[in-house]
C-alpha cells in the first residue's frame, strides 16, 4: 500500500497525473484536495527551476526568461532528479539541448550551458595546493628528464565554435553595461576552467598548449611534452614548453611534480 | 541505553549554518552556541563549503541535518547516500545526525521535498525497519524530524504524534520537534499543536526547530523565508515548559538576512528556554 500511494503521488507531482492520487487523499479542511495537492506539484517544479536559474545563470540571460522557462519545464520533465543533492541536477542540461529539436541548433546556449556546469564540477572538485615557484627552482637538473606534471583535480579543458567564454565573462560582470554578443570563431577554441586557492578560473589556450596539458593529463613525461612541440618549434621546442610549464605554475594549475630524485 | 538521550545532548541555543554568514562567523565571535549545518551541501569532494566548515568545527559544535535520506521511501536505502553521510560525519564529528520523517525518493527519482507518509501499521513496521539499518550502518542513533504536511491520507490510522511516538519507541531513535512544523500542519489539517506536545515522550526530544513560514489565509506554507512568529514563540514556550530545556535553533532557508536578526531570534529562544529551568 505504502509502494503504492507513493508511486501514485509521485505520477501526480511529475506528471499532472492526478486523478488516482486524489482519492487517496483525505477531504476536510479550509482547502481541498486539489489544491492540497497542487502545492507539492507546485513546489515540485518552482525548487527544480529555481536550481537550474542558480547553475545557469548566463544561458538564462542568453536566451531570455521565455525560452529558459521552457528550457527548464522540458528539462525537468526529460531528466527528472536521479540524484539526492540538487547540486547534480543540472548535469544532464548540455545533452538535453542538443536532444531536442527546439534548442539543437542553438551553439552558443549548448556551449554556455557546458561552461557553466563545468564551473559547478570545477568549484566542487578536490582541493589541492598548487606547486609553487620554489619546488619548481629545486629539481635537479637531471630530473627534468623525469618530470611529470600533475594539475589540479578540478582541471577540465573544453572546446567552443563560439565566443563563449568571452560572453560569459561580460555576461557575468554586473558592471559590464554593454555585454559583447555571441560570435562564431574562424575556428575552434579551447578552453581551460580550473580551481585554485579555493578560486575558479578560466581562459583560451593556443592549440600547442592545449595539446601539452592533455598529455600532462595523460601523465606524459616533460620530455613527451617538448617532443609534442618539436614540428612546430624546432629547436625552440623546451624553451616553449619551459615557458607554459612556467604559466601553469605561476597561474596555480600544477598540483604536484613527480620526478625521479637520483 | 533505550529510553535516554545522547550523552551530554544539551547543546544551547543555535542557528542553521549559511554561506552568507561564514565571514562573519568566522571573523567574529557571535554569541551562538552551536550550528546545524545541511547535510547535503557539504557531501561534496572540495571547495569553499568544506573549508569553511573545516574551519567552523574547530570553534563550534556542529549537527548534520539532512533532507535526502528518504527513510519512508519504498525504495532499497540509498547506500551511496549513506555512504557520503558517514563519510561527513566522520569528517566533522557532529554530535549528532538528523533528518525527516517522510519520503524524498521513489522509483530512483528524487522530488526534493519532504513528502508525507501514510500513519498506519505498515508504514511504522517499514520505517522502524529501515531506522534500525541505517542507525547500525551509521553506528549512532539518529533524529527524525515531524515535517510540515498539506496533506492527509485515508490510508492513515493512527496521528502523526502517535506515529512518531510509536516509531521512536520502536526504532529506538530521536526525535528533532519542529515546533513551527507542528504549528503549520496544525493550521493545515485543524488539529491543536498543544495536543502533539503533550504526546510527546521528553526522553525521546534531543532538538527544537524553530523556523518562520507563509501565511496563506486558508493554508501555511511551511517556507522558513521568515522570522518565527508569535503564535509560535508561544508554543515554543509551552514545549518548553511541558518537556524541559531542549537544545534549540533557528533555521531559516531563504531571504537570509543579517546574522544579528537571527542572533536576536535565538536570544529570544534562549530567553524563553533558560526562563523554564
Amino acid at each position: 500500500m505504502l509502494k503504492d500511494i507513493q508511486t501514485k503521488f509521485k505520477a501526480a507531482v511529475m506528471l499532472d497525473a492526478n486523478d488516482a492520487f486524489l482519492l487517496e487523499i483525505e477531504e476536510g479542511g479550509k482547502i481541498g484536495p486539489e489544491q492540497r495537492l497542487h502545492i507539492y506539484a507546485h513546489a515540485y517544479k518552482s525548487r527544480l527551476v529555481d536550481t537550474l536559474v542558480e547553475d545557469f545563470p548566463v544561458l538564462h540571460s542568453l536566451v531570455g526568461d521565455e525560452m529558459f522557462e521552457e528550457i527548464c519545464l522540458g528539462y525537468i520533465d526529460c531528466y527528472p532528479s536521479t540524484h539526492p543533492s540538487l547540486r547534480y541536477f543540472g548535469q544532464h542540461m548540455v545533452k538535453y539541448l542538443k536532444e531536442t529539436e527546439a534548442y539543437s541548433n542553438i551553439i552558443p546556449a549548448i556551449e554556455m550551458a557546458d561552461f557553466e556546469w563545468n564551473f559547478n564540477d570545477v568549484f566542487d572538485a578536490p582541493d589541492a595546493v598548487s606547486v609553487s615557484v620554489e619546488e619548481v627552482s629545486i629539481i635537479p637538473a637531471q630530473a627534468w628528464t623525469t618530470l611529470r606534471i600533475h594539475l589540479q583535480p578540478s582541471f577540465i579543458m573544453s572546446c567552443y565554435k563560439w565566443n563563449t567564454p568571452a560572453v560569459w565573462s561580460t555576461v557575468s560582470d554586473e558592471d559590464d553595461d554593454h555585454p559583447i554578443m555571441p560570435e562564431e570563431y574562424p575556428k575552434i577554441s579551447n578552453c581551460i576552467q580550473w580551481k585554485s586557492d579555493l578560486k575558479c578560473f578560466f581562459r583560451t589556450v593556443p592549440d600547442d598548449e592545449a595539446a601539452l596539458l592533455n598529455l600532462a593529463k595523460e601523465n606524459k613525461s616533460f620530455p613527451d611534452l617538448c617532443e609534442q612541440l618539436l614540428d612546430e618549434y624546432g629547436e625552440a621546442a623546451s624553451m616553449r614548453a619551459a615557458e607554459l610549464f612556467k604559466g601553469w605554475i605561476m597561474e596555480g594549475l600544477v598540483c604536484e611534480l613527480e620526478y625521479l630524485k637520483t | 541505553m533505550k529510553n535516554s538521550k545522547i550523552d551530554n545532548d544539551f547543546l544551547g541555543y543555535g542557528l542553521g549554518l549559511r554561506t552568507d554568514h561564514y565571514e562573519e562567523i568566522l571573523s567574529g565571535d557571535p554569541p551562538i552556541d552551536w550550528f546545524e549545518i545541511i547535510s547535503e551541501n557539504y557531501m561534496v569532494k572540495g571547495g569553499r563549503q568544506l573549508y569553511h566548515l573545516d574551519r567552523i568545527k574547530e570553534r563550534y559544535p556542529l549537527v548534520m541535518h539532512g533532507v535526502s535520506m528518504s527513510i519512508g521511501s519504498s525504495d532499497p536505502l540509498n547506500m551511496d547516500y549513506l555512504n557520503d553521510l558517514k563519510l561527513l560525519a566522520e569528517r566533522i564529528k557532529p554530535k549528532w545526525i538528523s533528518d525527516h520523517l517522510c519520503w524524498t525518493s521513489h522509483g530512483g527519482h528524487n522530488t526534493h521535498d519532504l513528502m508525507p507518509l501514510p500513519y498506519n501499521q505498515e508504514t511504522l513496521k517499514h520505517v522502524a525497519g529501515r531506522v534500525k539499518q541505517v542507525q547500525d550502518f551509521l553506528g549512532q542513533r539518529i533524529l527524525l524530524e515531524n515535517a510540515s504536511s498539506y496533506v492527509t491520507y485515508k490510508a492513515s490510522d493512527m496521528t502523526e504524534w502517535e506515529f512518531l511516538h510509536q516509531l521512536a519507541e520502536e526504532a529506538d531513535c530521536l526525535i528533532l520537534l519542529d515546533v513551527n512544523n507542528i504549528y503549520v500542519s496544525g493550521f493545515n489539517h485543524d488539529f491543536d499543536p498543544k495536543t502533539y506536545i503533550d504526546y510527546m515522550d521528553p526522553k525521546r526530544i534531543c532538538q527544537i526547530h524553530l523556523a518562520g513560514h507563509e501565511n496563506n489565509g486558508d493554508y501555511i506554507i511551511d517556507t522558513h523565508d521568515h522570522p518565527v512568529i508569535d503564535d509560535v514563540w508561544q508554543l515554543y514556550d509551552y514545549t518548553v515548559r511541558k518537556l524541559g530545556q531542549i537544545t534549540t535553533m533557528i533555521e531559516r532557508d531563504d531571504h537570509i538576512p543579517p546574522l544579528a536578526d537571527l542572533i536576536e531570534e535565538v536570544k529570544r529562544a534562549r530567553a524563553i528556554g533558560e526562563g523554564h529551568c
